[in-house]
């Protein structure tokens, strides 16, 4: 076991590489600077300005020095935000993305299990026909819709949760953003859950197992659930990247000062070290939890960790 | 074909048709701006029967509209994700081995990653606005489930003997490809494909709500949605209609996808 | 009705909405003796034993009577008794193991649930159990998974399982369909010590007759849901009152009954071969990983043999001995690493492209699986011309159409099938119109890997009558792999054995298994359960079987075979031992072999 986690992990690394190379590069590509966007400045000006951020260095260079930065933990200035360096920028508004994030994927993993258990369980009852509409319902709907659409019933008409913006400390501005968060990632691992434990149902073990007289219960507990989650762990990986994702539109229909502001508003601004240094942050984040997954997969399945 | 995936074909084809004769049976154009009724409720009253928005113009037309882009864009999205998603899986199956890993490694990675990096790293490349960036972006994910999809009916194709049985019978390889592969991977590929229709048309709305997809004055479901969640408050309709709409086409478009996928895996049983 | 019976099954049925799969059917079982329930494919003679155990599916509905020890096993309390009174096994261990728990834990699993044992002791009782199956090592296998076992190590586990908590009733549903012959042997001879141990009662399902000979004391014949015929084995095996029962037996291949004598031996020697191999060599790369640096399979190594024309020649073996491995690199449709392969005069192993291309029409293949070898999306006749098509691209479609219908006839197949689709075949058919397809180029050469291995008896010995007229009507020679040697005694003049990619004894069909020289021949052939039950039971208890095939990356060193030769001395493990002749066209691969005979 121990060497399937080293070999995971060791994997990490090129990939993170490969991460930071692309996206350094092709920025840079990207026509237009970062001081393009205010008025013509004069030529001295100009330069004293690419010379004092260092963008008159030959790219290799700049290169290198970023590289350099990243070790020691620095990422640089930011363009924009012409005090403030983009490691602070970022510290200040990711532990509340984080902490949404961690809240939805929990959350969604916590309700979606349970219920696609529960649906195969009772296949093609009632209760399992409602729960797959809803869960059908529940995937297709963006965020962008049900967030606005949440913030309207229950934030407006029914006032029962408080939105627009945060105040530290109140867990209810919290509460719909992480539900329309999670929503299409429970529904997703309920309908993966649903299909796993029905194919994993039809076995031949599983009928060994009935076979020896155990109850219903020990079977689908003992022998069913941990074949059935495989694939759901599986898609551990490109959950986390999905709500990382969602997290923007997020933050930006509920008004939470999270961290995720800074990466459109990076792009848009040209702000070369914030761009960067967000996709690096939420980069090792996607990676991390890949291997979370990778090691999770190889705890169920003796297959993988005894070839 | 089962009676949900019926229903969901006849509410796709009401509603595309729709969309197609707007043109004809709305009383207004999308760009006329209506000064007497801004921002008005649906009614029957002066023929605004979605209502209008902040500056006037009629929601039906612009709902049509907009539902026109979004069909237009998700269909052809998909159509790319579908040609980049089969070549790519049926010759890292068909070829297998280190090409097979080496393509599989790079969907993999691609696939791990949030999409949204891509789009940010697109959007800094392009002008805002640009139907190129648009497109690049669209494309740059959604053939990833395409190409995993073939590759794993092409591995498992070429296991089976009657690919060897061919190759004995002096077949060649690109007739072996043609008449043999695809025609066994056409049934998961259009069964896919459907599905990928609504992500496309979902993922387009996602940038258009961004700011970065269809500009002004063209219409997505998208941009719409993110006007009316700016105008909530006072005008629910505004975000209702558009909601509604590709909320309709999302759900129709995945209830066919989902029996095209359930018919294809009980006929290989 | 007898008083010291187990199980008493009266007018059992079972029936999916308007089908019947199961009807009317009864029997009995007394303890300390098994019952053989024989039938082909569809005769309903697993459902039954579902029905008995309760694990048919919500739908299907159940009617009659079946009692164990005058419980009523198919009302409310019988779910009392399964896993504990009665037990079943079935037929594939790999897929009927749970693949992330251990093999001892799952084997004190029904100890804890039934008797509530705590999983200390249960896990001890469980190494008692695997002693009672003969598993080796017992400690080790404990902690292992069902993937870290081989095939015959898991039958015995599943049948720890079933015994623990000490059946009257044990249900073996195919027991050894899915084994190499010589473990077969010993999970036969295992079954028949336990229900002596045990005071047990054994109820075996199955459709090979060596099985019901080699543990049947009872029989009883099924067919469609029916009970055809039931008697004791020796008059069901010997004297037979159903005619089905007859024709099942007269299509089931013996392993010691002659088969087609030897051609004129004059006429064999004028013309050369067509086929000729020589030190045939196919070597895999395995990958290590990280750690274990990558290792050598050698899956064909060094294999020289002969083929006239117009005769068949037997390729036989256990799993891992690379007989598929060999009919691939012959046709080129596998990998070649060393070693001469000489077709009609030619030099083929290195020809590519166009060449080989232009040489496919005189060899051809059939494979095991009937339903994967044919191409879902076509129609027969398509399938049929395909090689007309690609490889005599000059003829006119009507000459194409004319020779696609001869050949369907020539294989037994109307013109009422040309436009149908490979499912709605039945595996028989599918076969024939692979047959057709092979021979519809007249090859000089027919491979056949496992040709008639996944069919049910009647239609295999309809097909192997096929392939007699193709052998003689044609002169095609034909290769033909198999792993039941009744079969190849039936259908070939010739014979190699083989065993871990080498060639350890080949000659004459006769000769070969009426005084098998190799250690291993001699295994096989005592392995094969006879038709006559008083001899085979005599031999299964002297069972020299031993052990199973080691893994091919794992070879021993010397001779392969000598971790399971009883004939094995310190300098078999030092020498490869090289073919000898024993006579005419008759060799020999073994040190000992003059000593042993």
């Amino acid at each position: 076991m121990l060497v399937y986690a080293l070999r995971r992990i060791a994997g990490l690394i090129p990939t993170l590489f490969v991460l930071i190379s692309l996206s350094f590069f092709i920025i840079r590509l990207a026509p237009g600077g970062p001081f393009d966007q205010e008025q013509a400045l004069p030529p001295q000006v100009r330069a004293n300005l690419d010379a004092a951020y260092g963008l008159d260095q030959p790219l290799f260079v700049q290169y290198g020095r970023y590289l350099a930065g990243v070790a020691h933990g620095d990422l640089g200035p930011s363009f924009r935000y012409k005090d403030f360096r983009v490691t602070e920028l970022i510290a200040s508004g990711l532990p509340l993305s984080l902490t949404i994030g961690l809240a939805a994927a929990l959350l969604a993993f916590l309700v979606g299990v349970p219920l696609g258990a529960a649906a195969a369980w009772r296949a093609n009852s009632f209760t399992d026909h409602a729960l797959m509409s809803f869960s059908m319902i529940g995937v297709v709907l963006p965020g962008f819709v049900v967030g606005p659409l949440l913030a309207l019933l229950f934030g407006i008409y029914w006032p029962v949760f408080r939105v627009g913006g945060y105040e530290p400390g109140v867990v209810s501005f919290l509460v719909l953003p992480v539900i329309t968060l999670a929503l299409p990632v429970t529904a997703y691992v309920s309908r993966l859950m649903r299909n796993s434990v029905q194919e994993i149902l039809r076995t031949n073990y599983i009928r060994s197992a009935r076979a020896k007289g155990l109850p219903a219960r020990t079977v689908f507990l003992r022998h069913a659930l941990r074949p059935a989650l495989m694939p759901v762990v599986s898609y551990l990986g490109p959950a986390v990247a999905f709500v990382i994702t969602g997290s923007l539109v997020v933050e930006s229909v509920f008004g939470l000062p999270g961290s995720g502001r800074f990466l459109i508003q990076g792009a848009i601004d040209r702000d070369y070290p914030l761009v960067m240094g967000m996709i690096l942050v939420y980069g090792v984040l996607t990676l991390v939890c890949n291997l979370i997954a990778d090691l999770l997969y190889g705890w169920l399945d003796p297959r993988v960790r005894y070839p | 074909m089962s009676n949900r995936t019926r229903a969901a074909l006849i509410v796709l084809s009401l509603l595309a048709t729709l969309a197609l004769i707007a043109p004809w049976i709305s009383p207004y154009s999308p760009d006329f701006l209506d000064w007497q009724h801004q921002a008005s409720p649906p009614g029957f009253e002066a023929s605004h029967w979605l209502g209008t928005d902040r500056l006037g113009r009629d929601l039906f037309a612009r709902g049509m509209q907009a539902m026109r882009v979004s069909l237009l864009i998700g269909v052809l999205a998909s159509l790319v994700s579908v040609c980049i998603g089969v070549l790519w899986g049926a010759t890292a199956g068909y070829l297998g081995g280190r090409v097979d890993s080496l393509m599989m490694r790079f969907v993999d990675i691609v696939y791990a990653l949030p999409y949204v990096f891509i789009v940010i790293i697109l959007s800094t490349l392009f002008a805002r606005g640009s139907i190129a960036a648009l497109f690049i972006a669209i494309g740059a994910v959604g053939w990833l489930t395409m190409a995993r999809i073939v590759r794993g009916q092409t591995l498992s194709l070429r296991r089976r003997e009657f690919i060897d049985a061919a190759i004995a019978s002096g077949v060649r390889a690109p007739q072996i490809l043609w008449r043999h592969i695809v025609p066994n991977v056409a049934g998961a590929v259009i069964a896919y494909a459907t599905l990928t229709i609504p992500q496309m048309i979902l993922f387009e709305s996602f940038l258009s709500f961004l700011g970065l997809g269809v500009q002004e004055p063209f219409a997505s479901l998208g941009s719409l949605i993110n006007e009316g969640a700016q105008e909530m408050e006072s005008s629910a309709w505004m975000l209702l209609v558009p909601a509604t709409l590709l909320t309709v086409l999302l759900v129709a478009f995945n209830l066919l996808g989902d029996g095209l996928r359930a018919s294809l895996e009980s006929r290989d049983e | 009705m007898n008083s010291a019976a187990l199980l008493v099954v009266d007018d059992l049925s079972v029936t999916y909405g308007a089908t019947p799969a199961v009807a009317s059917v009864s029997l009995e079982i007394a303890s300390g003796r098994c019952l053989g329930v024989i039938g082909e494919s569809g005769a309903g003679k697993t459902q039954a034993f579902l029905a008995m155990m309760g694990l048919l599916p919500a739908q299907a509905r159940v009617g009659g009577r079946a009692h164990l020890e005058g419980v009523d096993l198919l009302g409310s309390a019988a779910a009392t008794l399964r896993g504990q009174r009665i037990a079943m096994i079935f037929q594939d261990p790999m897929t009927s193991l749970t693949p992330h728990l251990r093999i001892g834990d799952q084997i004190a699993e029904p100890l804890v649930t039934h008797q509530e044992m705590s999983w200390c002791d249960a896990r001890t009782k469980a190494a008692v159990l695997l002693d009672q199956v003969r598993m080796s090592d017992v400690p080790r296998r404990l902690r292992q998974y069902p993937h870290e076992l081989s095939g015959g190590m898991r039958q015995r586990a599943m049948i720890a399982m079933a015994l623990a908590c000490d059946p009257r009733l044990l249900i073996a549903d195919e027991p050894t369909t899915a084994l190499d012959v010589s473990v077969q042997a010993q999970i036969l001879a295992l079954l028949r010590q336990l229900i002596v141990e045990r005071d047990m009662g054994l109820a075996v399902v199955t459709h090979d007759m060596g099985v019901i000979a080699a543990l049947a004391d009872d029989v009883v014949v099924m067919r469609d849901g029916r009970v055809l015929e039931r008697g004791p084995v020796a008059k069901i095996l010997a004297t037979p009152d159903h005619e089905y029962t007859r024709s099942l037996l007269a299509a089931t291949p013996r392993v010691d009954t002659p088969g087609p004598g030897i051609a004129h031996p004059v006429e064999r020697r004028a013309a050369p071969n067509p086929l000729s191999v020589h030190d045939l060599r196919v070597h895999h790369r395995v990958r290590g990983g990280w750690l274990k640096p990558s290792q050598e399979l050698r899956a064909v190594d060094g294999v020289s043999l002969e083929l006239p024309a117009g005769e068949a020649l037997g390729i036989v073996g256990e799993s891992g001995c690379g007989k598929s491995t060999l009919t691939r690199a012959l046709l080129r449709l596998g990998p070649v690493t060393g070693g001469e392969i000489l077709w009609l005069g030619r030099v083929i192993q290195d020809l590519g492209g166009e060449e080989l291309r232009a040489l496919r029409a005189g060899m051809q293949i059939v494979f095991q699986d009937p339903f994967a070898s044919l191409d879902p999306t076509m129609s027969v006749d398509e399938i049929v011309a395909e090689p007309l098509r690609a490889l005599r691209p000059a003829m006119a479609a009507a000459g194409r159409t004319d020779a696609v219908s001869r050949m369907l006839a020539s294989v037994g197949l109307g013109a009422e099938f040309a436009q149908r689709r490979s499912r709605e075949l039945s595996g028989g058919q599918c076969q024939r119109v692979a047959i057709a397809r092979a021979m519809i180029l007249e090859p000089r050469l027919l491979v056949c890997d496992e040709a008639v291995s996944a069919l049910d008896v009647s239609v295999q010995s309809q097909l192997l009558e096929l392939f007699e007229s193709i052998k003689r009507d044609h002169g095609t020679s034909i290769v033909f792999v198999s792993h039941n040697l009744a079969v190849v005694r039936r259908l070939c003049e010739r014979v190699v054995v083989m065993y871990l990619g080498r060639v350890v004894e080949e000659g004459p069909t006769e000769e070969v298994f009426q005084a098998p020289r190799h250690p291993y021949t001699r295994m096989l052939l005592e392995s094969v359960p006879l038709l006559d039950p008083t001899r085979g039971r005599g031999r299964l208890a002297t069972l020299a079987a031993l052990g199973e095939t080691p893994s091919a990356v794992d070879r021993p060193s010397g001779c392969a075979f000598r971790t399971r030769c009883p004939a094995a001395l310190s300098t078999c493990a030092e020498q490869r031992p090289e073919p000898e002749v024993v006579a005419e066209s008759h060799q020999v691969a073994c040190l000992r072999w003059r000593q042993i005979s």
